[in-house]
């Protein structure tokens, strides 16, 4: 199997979880429905016809909070939440 | 940041999706659109949710698909959706090249779910000539496991060198490997990756067995909540590692999983964003629903397909939780909508698979 190739270019673990989940904005869904074919295309994040979806506002500094580079995390690591308080 | 601070920001999504939801109730968009070519397979699967082999398969001829084919290629833009092509065993079909090569000349996309046992070099060669764009093949354990599972002596051994041949003819998007995990294989899934990780497939996803279909005659196959967790665990470790191993669609995780084993959200998609054809014309949202006369929006045979897309599939175009009182006091129905579809039972309308009560569940 080929690596997903994620490239998270944010500091923290936590911070790249969070720009992992408004980059995907939270509706595609990459395996169609239970016994589907995987799909040929990336998804893209769907906008509804109001125009009114924009998770962009997540991504504010006082949500994410400072990088701190004392932590030493990979950049390219998505973990898990509990390894971080 | 805290672990509270990524679960308000995964409810601040999930709230969006809720919202963004309602909206596809009445703005529903087809994006996945199901053709069950045929119910008859070379297999006889322990779990098949559409009781293949056991039920008689009514199928539309050549020339009727053709007319379908043509009808939903005028009425919808092709590159807006994925022709999903299914069965039981669609090869089986002596006509499939026929349909699928008529498909491919009206500018489809397309991919297919098989048991790879009747892919040999010369099916490979003839899959990419008709432009299939992904296939997904069902391997569901090891080889004893798979082939006492699948009741299918060397169906392993078959499964895997179809895979082989599609790796070996190249030029798909994407080879995915689906695994149905039950409680006598949960043991297998290390070794399993072991396997994946050797082969140049593009994705690997594992499913956990469902309540349907002949499965609900084999309770004890069904994953406890221990080994629901454990399998969590299995994936998120490995999506970590930024291997392509993902959970199926189905089903709220709750915040600790949601997002952590798959890429989306969970959203059941049918009837909001997929819809089916049966063998035998009926039309309905996805293929692993149970099969109830109430359920049946119409029937391609008599009626036009985008007519019913955009005039029927009430029941589907709003959530479940509306239906359970199961849901009525869980604090997670706006973010669940009352769950999956094709687990649901409609006798006691309540959720086969809720996962509230686990001691995993968080919210």
């Amino acid at each position: 199997m080929k690596k997903m190739g994620r490239k998270l270019i944010v500091g923290t673990a936590m911070a790249a979880t969070a720009v992992a989940l408004s980059a995907c904005g939270g509706i595609k869904d990459p395996n169609v429905c239970v016994y589907g074919p995987p799909p040929d295309e990336p998804e893209t994040i769907s906008i509804p016809a109001s125009g009114e979806y924009d998770p962009s506002g997540i991504l504010e500094p006082e949500t994410i909070g400072e990088f701190d580079p004392s932590t030493e995390i990979n950049e390219d690591v998505y973990g898990p939440p509990e390894y971080f308080e | 940041m805290t672990k509270e601070t990524l679960y308000n920001l995964k409810r601040e999504q999930l709230k969006l999706l809720s919202e963004y939801r309602e909206q596809l109730y009445k703005n529903p968009v087809l994006k996945y659109l199901f053709l069950e070519l045929t119910l008859r397979c070379n297999e006889h699967c322990l779990h098949c949710g559409s009781n293949c082999g056991d039920v008689p398969s009514v199928e539309m001829n050549l020339e009727q698909y053709k007319n379908i084919l043509d009808q939903v290629a005028e009425d919808f833009d092709l590159t807006s959706f994925l022709l999903c092509i299914t069965g039981g065993e669609p090869l089986l079909r002596k006509d499939f090249f026929d349909i699928m090569g008529y498909a491919a000349s009206l500018g489809y996309r397309w991919g297919m779910t098989s048991n790879g046992t009747l892919i040999t070099k010369d099916v490979a060669a003839k899959l990419k000539a008709c432009k299939m764009k992904t296939i997904s093949i069902s391997i569901d354990g090891m080889e004893e496991s798979h082939d006492r599972f699948r009741r299918t002596p060397g169906g392993y051994r078959k499964a895997m060198e179809g895979i082989n041949n599609l790796i070996e003819e190249g030029g798909f998007k994407n080879i995915q490997v689906t695994t149905v995990i039950n409680h006598s294989n949960m043991q297998e899934l290390d070794r399993l990756y072991e396997i994946f990780c050797e082969m140049d497939i593009d994705s690997w996803r594992v499913i956990g067995i469902e309540p349907m279909g002949r499965a609900l005659d084999h309770p004890e196959l069904l994953l406890t909540e221990e080994d629901q967790n454990y399998l969590f665990d299995f994936i998120r470790e490995k999506r970590m590692e930024d291997m392509p191993v993902t959970y199926g669609c189905s089903h709220f995780l709750g915040l600790k999983y949601e997002k952590e084993v798959r890429e989306a959200y969970f959203t059941c998609n049918a009837g909001i964003y997929a819809a089916s054809i049966m063998s035998n014309g009926d039309i309905t949202a996805c293929l692993d629903i149970e099969r109830r006369p109430e359920l049946i929006q119409g029937n391609i045979l008599t009626d036009n397909f985008k007519n019913v897309w955009e005039n029927k599939f009430e029941c589907f175009r709003q959530g479940l939780d509306k239906k359970s009182s199961q849901c009525s006091d869980c604090p997670a129905k706006a973010f669940c909508a009352g769950g999956a579809h094709h687990s649901y039972d409609y006798d006691k309308n309540e959720q086969r698979i809720c996962f509230r009560d686990s001691f995993f569940f968080e919210i």
